[in-house]
């Protein structure tokens, strides 16, 4: 074990799934930087947040590949590139620009394998970056994973800590199936334990971050973190919090959520994306379709308010989901009440 | 980014690259439609230059005949990667030449080639002349966002733009040699508007933030 950012854990296991398979190329925009500049070829940007510094004096720019800013192009070729035999990790820079490419998403990756007979695999990873918190605004904050969780054919990776990361990416580039990997912008300067050498966390298994009786709260992405807090502020009060990460939305463990429930009778769920059709609802609806007799309490759904993520600072914090609206929820949830939804 | 001022027709800076061009063909559209005697003119990057929204715009207004100016802007990067990498052919104008519009290179450093340039533009597309396109070089000053350490770029590249390539200071040369402007009256100009931009961020550092309430405003007309 060491500990290592969030940032830190995509970069190692970028070199380790590199080094390991001569398939594996990662495309995206300024991944390396400084083509076509005055200062020369050398490396000038590593990715916009750094994750891929280094990678092409290691691997070549032939593996490391600079694209110009053309996000359905860049999808696209990993898409084409995939069926004829690499493993390519494409970056779309910030998830909101999955907007540009959706449909090399939804119409070409989601499709090939069902439309070809079962005759191709799909390796592509799509790494994006997710999330409110850093004032960037409407269009480079949103974290639409329940929208790409609804389209059958791929996968979607929402992990919460670096030790995840590792064990999903790690999985996701080894894997034959196209793997939407979200991380989110804010979790990049998080530490934690990352296990050394090889480690694979399959998809559709989650990770309980704290163990309780008395209320569940499932958690997705930077949420988990929030709720790890109210469970370790509520257990010195003797209320027994669990939190479970499903760490995939796609596919989702659902037993483990309904075992918790079943045990709990209490369900908080913790979402930072839209109140409609996202996965607070789709938990909402597991609990209410196959563990109604087990609930003793309305489950409570947390989440923004239905509007874009604004700009200003203070509207942002108001958006996201907060400590005190998930222990509010937690509290009323013992109590047995509702509490007023957002939005 | 994100600013705005419908009033004057200016439809938003856009955050998503290549965002814009297919809304300034919409904006096209209306004109052409209710008759009006408007133009669109889309800005356009040299990194926004290689998204597919551009291509399809291109054709699209070519195609309906549209009152639309590309403004193509090359500035020499994208993000962190040079025009010289990022953009295929090396040729801009030539790209929308090929659907079969008018299309020029000016140097975008000397504000009466762009400005004959467009206007030329305008006065086509106003007769029914349909889309053109001006490609304009200027090379970037700055970074891609406050704070960029520009390691894509030779250090002394700025200093020497700032000398050779300043906009302003050609402006000036030319007026006040072919126009007979005074230099003392360019400096009132500049007074004028350094004390405007200022009293303007005074206004806005100074304005009220807004309520927790206007959080849920403005998402739709009415829900």
């Amino acid at each position: 074990m060491a500990i290592k950012s969030y940032r830190e854990a995509i970069s190692e296991v970028l070199i380790n799934e590199m080094r390991r398979d001569p398939r594996v190329i990662i495309l995206g925009e300024d991944v390396v930087g400084g083509l076509g500049g005055s200062a020369g070829e050398g490396e000038a940007a590593g990715g916009t947040f750094g994750v891929t510094v280094g990678l092409a004096a290691e691997f070549g720019r032939h593996r490391v590949i600079d694209t110009p800013i053309t996000e359905s192009a860049i999808v696209g070729a990993a898409n084409g590139a995939a069926l004829t035999g690499l493993r390519p990790v494409a970056e779309v820079m910030f998830m909101d620009f999955i907007g540009v490419c959706l449909d090399q998403v939804l119409n070409q990756m989601a499709k090939f394998r069902y439309m070809f007979g079962g005759k191709c695999s799909v390796p592509v990873t799509i790494r994006t970056l997710m999330g409110a918190g850093y004032g960037a605004g409407p269009q480079h904050s949103q974290s639409l994973y329940a929208m790409l969780t609804a389209i059958p054919g791929i996968k979607v990776a929402v992990p919460s800590s670096p030790a995840d990361v590792k064990g999903l990416l790690t999985t996701a580039i080894r894997g034959e199936d196209p793997v939407i990997f979200c991380e989110h912008k804010m979790l990049y300067g998080e530490t934690g334990e990352v296990p050394d050498g090889e480690y694979l966390i399959p998809f559709g298994e989650a990770n309980i971050t704290r163990r309780g009786n008395h209320v569940t709260i499932v958690a997705f992405s930077r949420m988990v973190l929030l709720a790890n807090k109210v469970a370790d502020k509520l257990a010195k009060e003797g209320i027994s919090v669990e939190v479970i990460d499903p760490r995939t939305t796609s596919p989702l463990d659902r037993d483990s959520i309904l075992e918790s429930v079943e045990k709990t009778g209490r369900l908080v769920v913790v979402d930072e994306a839209d109140p409609y059709c996202g996965m607070a609802s789709e938990i909402a609806g597991l609990a209410a379709c196959e563990a109604l007799d087990a609930l003793k309490a309305p489950v409570q759904k947390i989440t923004p308010p239905h509007t874009p993520v604004p700009a200003t600072a203070h509207l942002e914090q108001l958006w996201i989901p907060s400590v005190e609206r998930i222990e509010q929820a937690v509290r009323a949830t013992m109590a047995g009440n509702r509490v007023a939804r957002a939005g | 980014m994100h600013i705005a001022d419908l009033r004057k027709g200016m439809l938003g800076a856009n955050a998503i690259v290549g965002g814009a061009p297919p809304i300034a063909v919409g904006a096209a559209l209306t004109q052409k439609t209710l008759g009006t005697d408007g133009v669109a003119l889309a800005f356009i990057g040299d990194g926004a230059s290689n998204q597919g929204t551009v291509a399809e715009s291109l054709n699209f207004s070519a195609v309906l005949k549209l009152p639309m100016i590309f403004m193509f802007e090359n500035n020499g990067y994208a993000e962190f990667t040079g025009a010289r990498y990022h953009l295929g052919g090396a040729d801009i104008a030539n790209r929308a030449a090929a659907f079969g519009m008018p299309a020029e290179k000016v140097d975008g450093t000397d504000f009466f080639a762009v400005y004959e340039a467009v206007r030329r533009a305008v006065e086509r597309a106003r007769k029914g002349g349909g889309p053109g396109a001006v490609e304009a070089t200027a090379m970037r000053w700055y970074g891609h966002f406050e704070g960029d350490m520009q390691k894509y770029r030779e250090s002394k590249e700025v200093e020497r733009l700032r000398q050779t390539a300043d906009p302003l200071v050609k402006f000036e040369q030319r007026v006040t040699v072919e126009f007979g402007i005074e230099a003392e009256e360019l400096r009132e100009v500049d007074e004028e508007i350094r004390e405007l931009i200022e009293e303007k961020v005074a206004v806005a550092k100074s304005a009220p933030k807004p309520s927790n309430e206007a959080l849920y405003t403005d998402v739709y007309g009415s829900y």
